[in-house]
């Protein structure tokens, strides 16, 4: 029996987890950089370890200081999450041989499916269709031109440890080809410890959809059906939504099989993901398998009314699933939009700073797993995703109206987040129609910051008149009187 | 007082009648808003009885304002700033050129360069590295670098100066 788990990990998932162990029972310890002292995993978890500085490498990539949190703690599990430890198979190694419970992927299975190169053999051995491209990482660049030639621009350069769009480069044209691998293996070596990168053809207008799986230990492999996660910038997903408008039953069960068969053959055990490209025409191409909880679990959760991690916890403590694949039967439509700490309208920029103020979302059918708190500061250290908003209805059409709503209704002030684009995506027609591929995003921007109200109304008018008003005002105020009389004045005006 | 709001291509003057009652006036329409703050940066507008939930946030010179319809993103102009532009004088000083600054806030990785190197129209500069992605930063012009104004490892603000080429 797990009694206490460690969260090798912090923000949205951190605290996601943080709730299905409270819920199960299970203690729960939080470690925490000194950036994240005030982070609600912190706040949330029943024990906290600071564990070093800001950046990653000091703190929740330092296996050492982690494995010590373990001891100290008295731990006999820990949850990887996503990002950071969760696909790192020293560190599993290493507390396995401890005695402590790893809630991720066997460390065969990371080794074979994390390194796309064997992914795509053992794709290739279960003959799961997979997109031309080089199977052997680039030793030589220049061994890659004839290659290339030969599947034809545009080409895709991939680290082959690679995910969440960093370590990745569409090249367009031979000329760019040199300086695209040697960016993309430099950005890989740094985010993966692993330089290597190889070659794919870049597909016109496919979708990205993917199959979220459960394996456990008694020999049960059970599909959860699909999301659909097309809309991305810079191959990164920012809407989720499941099922997909676009794929139909008999696609979803060659997917779903498909999925299961690369899951047994790397004898996967807990919560993994097969991703495929799907194109216009609905043929269909194994892209990679992720060995971990991802992002966008939660809107295959509501549909199914499961709880992955929970499923996971069990899975890892030797438990068979709770339920049969016949037990399965998707119900309404999920949609996920994912808040990041970014301008949306304007190139997708970082954008950093304090949690100045945050007016929550709420009501029937909303769920949001957030990584922040009011007051919080929104570092360049880590990703800059603050939470997902999760909502749930009987079909798509309410589904997107909820959406819009609760979208209209949440507040965050202070760093400029994805709140402004995702309302915008939500009612472009290209959405509402249910008709988009991973180039739709990129295609439509252009109408989506054309879109952004045209008028100014009164209302907006007014408040920012007020506001520089009172601006001017404080700065008499403060030359003329004692902070008392500011502070009443202040009031006074606001 | 008189602001002039702008918004893609649209404009609007905004004059200030009244501080206390507050009332405004635009386009010759005088409108009595009653603006309560509910938290540091959200406010409950009611005008002619429609209500609006408003969250105010102010930006590299940009005020983003999102109600229960519309996102806005708005620059603002003072009078004396109305009164220059009408002149055909802009209000702020645009960037040197030659002066790189950082588009976005992140981390100097790597320096390509050093100060007296000549280069070439998109040689690479440095690399400035945010949320994990690697941004190479090439040289807009011809030039030799004349300054340096970061080491490897510096973290830089949106629009900090990182070299500058003669």
């Amino acid at each position: 029996m797990i009694k206490k788990i460690l969260i090798a990990n912090r923000g949205e998932i951190a605290v996601r987890i943080i709730r299905t162990c409270k819920e199960m029972g299970i203690k729960t310890v939080a470690v925490y950089s000194d950036a994240d002292r005030i982070s609600p995993h912190v706040i949330l978890a029943d024990e906290a370890y600071h564990i070093g500085k800001p950046p990653s490498n000091e703190s929740y990539l330092d296996v050492n200081k982690i494995l010590s949190v373990i001891k100290e703690s008295g731990a006999d599990a820990v949850h990887p999450g996503y990002g950071f430890l969760s696909e790192n198979v020293e560190f599993a190694k290493t507390i396995q041989k401890r005695g402590i419970i790893w809630i991720g992927a066997p460390t065969e299975a990371i080794n074979t499916m994390g390194d796309k190169v064997s992914a795509r053999q053992v794709a290739k051995n279960n003959s799961v269709s997979l997109i031309p491209g080089t199977i052997e990482p680039i030793q030589n660049p220049k061994d890659v031109f004839p290659i290339a030639e030969s599947i034809g621009y545009p080409i895709l350069v991939k680290a082959v440890g690679g995910g969440g769009g960093k370590g990745m480069r569409i090249v367009y044209s031979e000329s760019d080809l040199t300086q695209s691998i040697e960016r993309a293996s430099s950005e890989a070596g740094k985010a993966f410890s692993d330089s290597r990168v190889y070659i794919e053809k870049y597909l016109e207008d496919p979708h990205h959809i993917e199959i979220q799986i459960l394996s456990d230990t008694h020999g049960n492999h059970i599909s959860l059906g699909e999301r659909e996660c097309s809309i991305q910038r810079r191959f990164q997903k920012i809407i989720e939504e499941t099922p997909s408008p676009f794929i139909d039953d008999l696609l979803r069960k060659e997917l779903s099989e498909s999925a299961i068969k690369l899951a047994k053959a790397c004898n996967y055990l807990g919560a993994g993901t097969v991703e495929f490209l799907v194109d216009k025409y609905k043929k269909w191409y194994f892209l990679e398998m992720n060995t971990r909880l991802q992002v966008e679990h939660p809107i295959t959760e509501i549909v199914n009314g499961i709880d992955l991690v929970r499923e996971q916890i069990n899975i890892a403590d030797g438990k068979p699933i709770s339920f049969t694949q016949n037990d399965v039967i998707s119900q309404g439509h999920a949609i996920e939009c994912r808040i990041y700490a970014e301008d949306g309208l304007n190139n997708f920029q970082p954008s950093i700073g304090k949690i100045v103020d945050y007016y929550p979302p709420s009501g029937p059918g909303v769920r949001m797993d957030e990584g922040f708190i009011k007051g919080q500061e929104i570092t360049p250290f880590y990703d800059p995703m603050l939470a997902k908003l999760v909502v749930w209805s009987n079909n798509r059409k309410e589904a997107i109206s909820k959406m819009n709503r609760v979208l209209s209704e949440m507040k965050i002030v202070g760093p400029i987040t994805s709140i402004p684009i995702c309302r915008e995506i939500i009612n472009h027609s290209s959405f509402n129609s249910g008709n988009y591929c991973t180039h739709t995003l990129e295609a439509i921007l252009p109408d989506l910051v054309e879109n952004i109200s045209k008028e100014i109304t009164p209302s907006v008018a007014s408040l920012i008149l007020k506001k520089q008003y009172q601006n001017q005002g404080k700065i008499i105020s403060e030359e003329l009187s004692s902070p008392w009389l500011t502070s009443g004045r202040k009031d006074g005006l606001e | 007082m008189i602001l002039r709001l702008t918004q893609q291509n649209h404009s609007i003057d905004v004059e200030l009648i009244s501080s206390s009652p507050f009332i405004i006036k635009i386009k010759e329409k005088e409108y009595q808003p009653d603006i309560i703050k509910i938290s540091d940066n959200l406010y409950s507008l009611i005008l002619n009885n429609q209500s609006w939930f408003l969250s105010y946030n102010e930006k590299d010179n940009r005020r983003f304002i999102s109600d229960s319809k519309y996102e806005s993103i708005i620059h603002i102009q003072n009078e004396l700033e109305i009164v220059l532009s009408k002149f055909g004088f802009a209000s702020t000083e645009d960037d040197k050129i030659g002066e790189i600054h950082a588009s976005i806030p992140g981390l100097i990785t790597k320096l390509f360069v050093k100060a007296g190197d000549k280069i070439k129209e998109g040689h690479p500069l440095c690399i400035l590295e945010a949320m994990k992605m690697e941004n190479e930063i090439n040289a807009p012009m011809d030039g030799v670098i004349k300054s340096i104004h970061v080491i490897e490892g510096n973290s830089v603000e949106k629009g900090n100066i990182i070299m500058e080429i003669e």
